[in-house]
């Protein structure tokens, strides 16, 4: 493992914003770090950076403490906009590049590069204030990666895209992951992770609720999701008689349920056309992280009433 | 029982966003780096401040506000050489002849003592004689502001003579009490003299000053008009003003910069690749610079309005003043 986080404690004050969280990362893949607003996700990215110190704990790449990691080692995205909105594009990026200890040169090269395959190449003179928000995050991106780091943070890079700059960055991803850079990054935009990530953690009031690869925690649900539709029979209600089935979703184009581990599909198909259904689609799927997610941060806020605000 | 949504509260959003102020270290190869980043960072704020525009704006302000100021020498002898414009006295003499001079005579002996050698334009008096039967006409101009002075001479029951000084101007605002003044007494002891048949000689070694010589180990008599050292006063004065103004408000604007990241997520970016004592070195060097920039504007401005003084002055005094 790479980047190891262990029992890693974290208090402001009275209030503690993690609580003996450890995590696991290999060297070059694409880790998710999920979680609800306030789990603690930023302050466990500023401690891996080591703008915050943890109170107890350890984290280590490659079994050297973050502290002694060449900085240049790092590149962060941070959630806000982090910056000069007066600056001109290149001249900031070239700055921020050179402070990192690149020469002007492989820096101009390299911003060349991106710029191009952002499609950004008309704003390079223009100041970051007069950029939409997607060239600003696409930007941001640039001032994280432009020297070349090992890992990549990013906190929530993927907020406020449209889909074509989301598509966009996506593919900056996979290009950081090519070259072998290893990427932790956070977002709530749960298909994306499902999409890049190899691993995920998801945590929740400081705490990890679920961790490990994408597809063993897929598998750890002991559940299946079917997708149904009947040409003649939409609403299909006798769906809600079946034991072992619960619908999660009913759509205009299908009906989503999930199937207990023991239950057999088949049975769905059966009563189908026992009743004279004409299936136009039966689908058997894993549960998506969505599902997972609010299944599982769903369970672990309701219990603490004390720190929520219960709306109608 | 309407359905229950779970929000999440602000408070752990909120203690969140404090923690961002605790950044504590930056290591590696920034610190290796100490001057290669101080002035990347040195030349990022320079350029930064020195376009922005608020601050082309203040420059341009401060240079016009200081090359008028440059102007404050030229403009205050110009004013002063208004106020001194010349002074009309009219004198009336009802006491006949004084000390041996009749009225053309007198009004000459008047006129001399009081410009010296200055004449015409220059001389800061008009003195003219009129007929004591314009008296009350002259009173009367002297109220309606027409006339400055008015001197009146009469002799009293003992013949000593007595002078009669009537003006416009307010006891507080009266520049030439004194002087007229020291002329009467002077022509009192000339007629005293006179009429004690003394003769022009022995008057003479009488008012004779006394034989003094005085001796100044250090030679820095001032031999400059009073409006200059008055405008070099001033000039001195908003001179330090302004330098006082400028400390501040740079000092104002280092402190406004170095606090700029802390309020952005730019803080965080910078820790990683540079030491906090590299970023407040180079804020603190690149502010001071483009503060000195324009101080350097300022000065140079400034000097160039004083050197345009000398013909400026020739111009509108015709004489170098």
């Amino acid at each position: 493992m790479s980047l190891q986080v262990e029992h890693i404690n974290k208090w402001f004050g009275q209030f503690q914003a993690i609580t003996d969280l450890s995590m696991e990362l290999t060297e070059g893949e694409i880790f998710g770090f999920l979680g609800p607003n306030g789990a603690g996700k930023t302050t466990t990215m500023r401690m891996i950076l080591d703008i915050l110190r943890p109170d107890s704990g350890s984290i280590t790449w490659k079994g050297k403490d973050v502290r002694e990691v060449p900085r240049r080692n790092w590149g962060y995205l941070p959630e806000e906009r982090g910056l000069y909105p007066k600056m001109r594009v290149d001249e900031q990026l070239l700055f921020l590049a050179r402070l990192q200890g690149v020469s002007k040169a492989d820096a101009r090269k390299a911003l060349d590069e991106w710029l191009e395959r952002f499609q950004i190449t008309g704003n390079r003179t223009r100041k970051i204030e007069e950029l939409s928000k997607g060239n600003q995050q696409k930007v941001q991106f640039l001032a994280a990666i432009l020297h070349d780091p090992e890992i990549l943070i990013m906190d929530e890079p993927f907020s406020g895209l449209d889909p074509v700059n989301a598509t966009v960055l996506k593919e900056a991803f996979l290009e950081m992951h090519r070259r072998g850079k290893t990427i932790i990054f956070s977002t709530h935009q749960l298909e994306q992770a499902e999409e890049l990530c190899q691993d995920i953690v998801i945590i929740n009031k400081g705490h990890s609720i679920v961790q490990g690869s994408l597809r063993e925690v897929k598998r750890q649900q002991g559940r299946h999701v079917a997708r149904l539709k009947l040409d003649n029979d939409p609403e299909a209600s006798w769906l809600e008689r079946l034991p072992g089935i619960h619908v999660a979703k009913r759509r205009q184009d299908y009906i989503e349920m999930q199937l207990d581990a023991n239950l057999n599909p088949n049975l769905i198909v059966e009563t189908a056309l026992q009743n004279g259904g004409i299936i136009s689609l039966f689908e058997l799927t894993e549960p998506s992280l969505t599902d997972i997610f609010i299944e599982k941060v769903g369970a672990t806020s309701e219990p603490v009433a004390s720190t929520s605000v219960l709306s109608a | 029982m309407p359905p229950q949504k779970m929000v999440e509260t602000p408070v752990q959003e909120h203690r969140e966003q404090k923690q961002g102020v605790v950044a504590v270290s930056s290591g590696g190869a920034a610190a290796q780096n100490n001057l290669r980043n101080i002035g990347l960072i040195v030349e990022r704020e320079y350029k930064n401040r020195v376009t922005q525009r608020s601050f082309i704006i203040t420059s341009v302000i401060l240079l016009i506000f200081v090359f008028l100021a440059a102007f404050i020498p030229t403009i205050v002898q110009l004013i002063a050489k208004q106020t001194l414009s010349q002074t009309h006295i009219v004198v009336v003499n009802r006491a006949g002849t004084v000390a041996g001079l009749n009225d053309p005579a007198l009004t000459a002996y008047i006129e001399k003592e009081l410009n010296g050698t200055s004449t015409g334009n220059q001389a800061p008096y008009v003195i003219t004689s009129q007929a004591a039967s314009n008296l009350s006409t002259l009173q009367n101009q002297v109220k309606n502001g027409q006339l400055d002075i008015l001197l009146v001479l009469d002799r009293a029951t003992n013949q000593n003579l007595h002078f009669t000084y009537d003006t416009d101007a307010s006891a507080s605002n009266d520049n030439n009490q004194s002087t007229i003044q020291s002329l009467a007494q002077f022509l009192t002891f000339l007629d005293t003299a006179d009429r004690l048949g003394l003769t022009g000689s022995q008057t003479q070694s009488l008012a004779a000053p006394p034989d003094f010589t005085a001796l100044h180990t250090q030679q820095s008599q001032d031999t400059r008009p009073a409006s200059e050292i008055a405008a070099d006063f001033i000039l001195a004065y908003a001179s330090a003003i302004l330098i006082y103004i400028c400390v501040g408000l740079y000092a104002g604007i280092i402190a406004a910069g170095v606090a700029e990241e802390k309020s952005s997520r730019m803080m965080e970016i910078l820790v990683n690749a540079a030491t906090p004592f590299q970023l407040l070195i180079g804020k603190i060097l690149g502010i001071g610079a483009a503060c000195l920039t324009q101080m350097g504007c300022v000065v140079v401005v400034g000097i160039v309005g004083l050197l345009l003084q000398t013909p400026l002055q020739a111009a509108l005094f015709g004489t170098s003043c």
